[in-house]
């Protein structure tokens, strides 16, 4: 008998029931890049569940929310304020003004740049429908080599 | 082109490859402290019963170009060095799968990956992985594996 994996990966008949389009449009959008896929078989991929959520949120952010987008699980807006009382600028703001390059170039404005950058990304695709992004306690990473 | 576009133009790659995953970004686990680095940490969520991942991604970047020949080049400058760490599922260094840059090891070695469930020592030549998108893809295979094998998923086609 069959089993279903437990919702952690989808088949590709189940993306493409998921977004209402045909499994070839699916296999189109591996093939370009546009979703991630774990190839199984010469005839079974898989498509990670998160990274899935991550591509609907991406689809969501390109057309207009039909309602508001639930606050993430993860405290974006607690890594803004942290950033705005350091710097007295969003993030938004600074990696607009970096680009305009109305802040100066040295080695500390480009480190806030790239905060600002990961920062802005991560608000941009907030996540929904999550159970606690916590449910497996975070480890810090091992730097033995 | 400066480093700091070059530098600046790393976060976004990093950032589109994490975000088609699915990763989160969080604050990097160490200050960055010199010119021409770049770090980076990011966490899966792990909402499904999948394992969790966290990365850890350094790098160095120098002006100029690759003195080794290795073409880790972008914008005129060369990766002096890197270690891209993503600890799956586990505390132990044998539960990471890990790629570094280091020039001081032996040609074949000087990119290298110390591959996950194997012993700290053991390093492969991995040239074929010094992509973001290609190194987080092999990332990705082996947290599949290990849910699968957690799961003893019956094979099934599409």
């Amino acid at each position: 008998m069959l089993k279903v994996m437990q919702n952690a990966y989808l088949t590709v008949p189940q993306v493409a029931a998921e977004l209402d389009i045909s499994t070839d449009g699916v296999y189109k959008l591996i093939k370009r890049g546009k979703l991630p896929a774990i190839r199984r078989s010469e005839r079974g991929m898989r498509v990670s569940r998160v990274a899935f959520d991550s591509y609907q949120r991406r689809l969501r952010h390109s057309e207009t929310p039909a309602t508001p987008i639930p606050k993430p699980n993860i405290d974006v807006d607690l890594l803004n304020a942290e950033f705005e009382r350091e710097t007295g600028l969003t993030p938004r703001t600074w990696e607009r003004r970096w680009k305009a390059k109305e802040i100066e170039d040295s080695a500390e404005n480009m480190r806030l740049a790239i905060r600002a950058l990961t920062l802005n990304l991560t608000a941009r695709h907030k996540p929904v429908d999550r159970q606690s992004t916590t449910a497996s306690k975070p480890r810090e990473t091992i730097h033995a080599r | 082109m400066t480093i700091h576009s070059l530098l600046t133009n790393r976060a976004a790659r990093w950032g589109r490859v994490i975000d088609l995953h699915g990763y989160l970004v969080e604050q990097p686990d160490r200050a960055m402290t010199q010119l021409g680095e770049f770090a980076l940490r990011a966490r899966r969520p792990a909402p499904y019963g999948d394992p969790t991942v966290l990365l850890d991604v350094h790098e160095l970047w120098l002006p100029g170009p690759d003195p080794d020949g290795l073409e880790l080049e972008a914008e005129g400058c060369y990766m002096r060095g890197n270690s891209w760490n993503a600890q799956i599922d586990g505390e132990q260094p044998e539960d990471a799968e890990r790629l570094d840059v280091d020039r001081s090891k032996p040609h074949r070695l000087t990119i290298h990956r110390h591959p996950y469930a194997q012993p700290n020592e053991v390093r492969e030549p991995a040239q074929h992985l010094a992509a973001p998108e290609r190194w987080l893809q092999e990332v990705e295979e082996i947290v599949f594996q290990r849910y699968t094998s957690m799961h003893d998923e019956a094979d099934e086609v599409d």
